[in-house]
């Protein structure tokens, strides 16, 4: 009687476990930076949409998106931009980085671009595409 | 009220772990800060309501009836005394006292069948074996001492061995 009581009790656990075990090690999976070389000859050209609230007085937009750009490389990989950063219109901003960033770099870029590294500024990641 | 405050509190938790995991996977690492700092508190916050809501069910919990108490405390059936034989009773011989002198009385009568059964396993034959068992390592017919014609013998060639004068006289020369 007491064991029929208990045992749904630890398939629960169980299935808890497991479920639990099972999103950590995806988790860690889709964490894990895997580089491979790159050809220093190609370029990925990033195009985001940009919009601020609240910014500081006499900051642009411009100047909040390439600064952003600026620190995302420094923490992400050993590539350069190449130009300015170029304004499309409508708050979308185009640049240019040497070498392309591999796939786990570009996923690391997207991420540190998307995240609320600077105040007041909000980035969406339209592409990143080899030119 | 309080199931709008139960229900914001979990959601709040499980929308921030989803979160939480979504913007590990992205690499946000701020959000994920963020949104676990969220998870925190909201675990934090429905712990504590836990621990409010069963104190506040232990304060509202009714007293006991003190006269339902007491019947049920009389109708306990009697606890067994298993040592009440240890209790000393001046007007009675303890059971201590009688286990102990019967134990005696048989332990003193097995003693008495061991020690007649043993007498009998000696017999005149056995006796007659047990000393041709023993005479290999008897003693000499005619005991230790030294025969007159050995110490007759002592200016014999030979004799001035220390070993040999030794044995035949107790004392090396």
């Amino acid at each position: 009687m007491r064991l029929r009581r208990i045992l749904p009790v630890l398939a629960f656990g169980a299935v808890g476990v497991a479920l639990g075990v099972a999103a950590v090690l995806a988790l860690k999976e889709a964490t894990l930076s895997t580089h491979h070389r790159v050809d220093p000859k190609t370029t990925a050209v990033v195009t985001l949409d940009a919009r601020s609230k609240g910014a500081e007085r006499g900051r642009s937009l411009g100047d909040m998106v390439e600064t952003l750009l600026l620190a995302c490389r420094l923490e992400v990989a050993r590539t350069e931009m190449e130009g300015p950063v170029r304004e499309l219109g409508s708050g979308r901003y185009e640049a240019t980085f040497r070498p392309m960033l591999d796939e786990t770099n570009q996923r690391q870029l997207r991420g540190c671009l998307e995240d609320w590294s600077i105040d007041h500024i909000l980035i969406d990641v339209v592409s990143i595409r080899s030119a | 009220m309080k199931i709008i405050a139960w229900l914001a509190g979990i959601a709040t938790l499980v929308t921030a772990l989803a979160y939480l995991v979504v913007s590990l996977n992205r690499w946000e690492w701020n959000r994920a800060l963020f949104f676990g700092l969220i998870v925190l508190i909201a675990e934090v916050g429905l712990a504590t309501a836990l621990i409010l809501r069963k104190l506040g069910q232990l304060a509202a919990r009714p007293p006991i009836d003190a006269e339902i108490a007491g019947i049920l405390r009389d109708s306990r059936p009697a606890e067994a005394d298993r040592f009440a034989w240890m209790r000393e009773a001046p007007n009675q011989m303890s059971v201590f006292i009688t286990f102990l002198v019967g134990g005696g009385v048989i332990l003193s009568g097995v003693a008495w069948i061991v020690d007649r059964l043993a007498s009998k396993t000696t017999t005149p034959t056995g006796e007659a074996r047990l000393a041709a068992q023993l005479a290999p390592i008897s003693y000499p017919s005619g005991g230790l001492l030294v025969p007159d014609a050995t110490v007759l013998a002592q200016e014999v060639p030979g004799d001035d061995d220390t070993r040999l004068g030794r044995l035949l006289r107790g004392t090396g020369r």
